[in-house]
């Protein structure tokens, strides 16, 4: 808490080797947070690199009132929704394919557990449209409304795309079980 | 597996999920920052905004610069009358005043040379004499239309005075070499 106090006062100095301080002790979380909404690796490096940009801009505008680490995250998912934004024309391009082939429910698979790399590879495999969705909702904790509000969408909207994205990254990571299971056996 | 348990096994994966960041994000990150801070109107730091006042206060500077050296006052007298239609050989203050005499000083000194070398025995040195007096006198009005022309070019249609002028020139110039052929012919 001390440390990060030094760093946030380094930073609003414009002292460097705060700012790599920063970048050294969250660029990583950031970075998971926009790998997450963004379409491909290169994509998420890219909106990494405007969050760090906005983060030591503004770091001035911190109140010391909620947990640092809260803010830095909402800045990440805040300029991957605006990225997302500026590429929404492409947002649901593969989602009539995907709605065909996902219809079917996925059997349980209750006791199987899943490291995050594998989460992370059902997820990065979802149209960018049931990512962002599902990724507010799950991850984030957003109510549909507030989806609704940040993506200029319909609440019914939201909702039908986390069930599509669900019933998607089920069957995604049944197929990643079953490998699991082949190689067991 | 039922709905929350699925959403709280993928929460608890995806909240703390940190992958390694490649190298080459620090360096564009660092780029992008440095454009930023440049375009960002700062009065501490050089930015975009101080190039565009050095730039424009350079034009400003160039442009003031270019207006002083062309409007001199002789120029403007110049153009002034010509747009009158008078003639420049009467109305020009370039200083015309002071050339005539000392060209024509200068005809009367090669006068006299060529007296003197013609007193040295040559019979006819009164002819070559009268010769060049008539010479000087008809190269006057050509040394002043010929400094007109030279001072005068930002006169870019000449007037009708000039042309004629021009022509005398020319006439007085052919006029002169035959003289001065025809005298050391003599010679």
């Amino acid at each position: 808490m001390l440390e990060n106090k030094e760093i946030i006062e380094g930073c609003i100095r414009g002292q460097r080797a705060a700012q790599d301080k920063l970048y050294k002790k969250f660029s990583p979380l950031l970075f998971g947070i926009c790998l997450r909404y963004a379409g491909n690796r290169m994509e998420a490096q890219d909106v990494l690199q405007e969050v760090f940009v906005k983060i030591y801009n503004n770091i001035g505008s911190y109140n010391h009132e909620g947990s640092f680490e809260g803010w830095l995250r909402r800045i990440a998912v805040n300029t991957s929704i605006t990225n997302y934004r500026k590429n929404l024309k492409h947002a649901f391009q593969k989602d009539v394919d995907d709605l065909m082939r996902s219809q079917e429910e996925p059997s349980s698979f209750e006791d199987l557990e899943f490291t995050a790399e594998e989460m992370m590879q059902c997820i990065e495999r979802l149209p960018i449209g049931y990512k962002t969705i599902f990724n507010l909702y799950v991850v984030e904790g957003f109510m549909h409304k507030e989806i609704g509000d940040m993506l200029n969408i319909d609440v019914n909207t939201s909702k039908s795309q986390l069930s599509r994205a669900k019933t998607y990254l089920q069957r995604e990571l049944k197929n990643i079980a079953t490998v699991k299971i082949k190689e067991h056996v | 597996m039922s709905e929350d348990r699925f959403f709280q096994q993928v929460n608890a994966a995806m909240t703390d999920y940190s992958p390694e960041v490649p190298a080459s994000v620090y360096a564009g990150m660092r780029k992008k920052l440095w454009w930023s801070n440049f375009t960002r109107l700062s009065a501490t730091r050089f930015n975009v905004w101080y190039v565009a006042l050095i730039v424009t206060g350079g034009l400003v500077w160039f442009a003031s610069g270019n207006d002083s050296t062309s409007t001199s006052p002789a120029d403007a007298g110049i153009v002034s009358e010509t747009a009158m239609g008078e003639s420049p050989v009467v109305q020009s203050p370039l200083g015309n005043e002071n050339q005539v005499p000392a060209t024509s000083t200068t005809v009367e000194n090669s006068k006299q040379s060529v007296t003197a070398k013609n007193a040295k025995g040559d019979s006819k040195s009164d002819e070559v004499a009268s010769t060049d007096e008539a010479a000087a006198q008809t190269i006057q009005p050509e040394l002043v239309s010929e400094s007109i022309s030279t001072d005068g070019q930002v006169l870019n249609e000449p007037t009708a005075n000039q042309s004629e002028s021009t022509q005398a020139k020319q006439g007085s110039k052919k006029g002169l070499k035959v003289k001065t052929f025809n005298s050391s012919d003599k010679k």
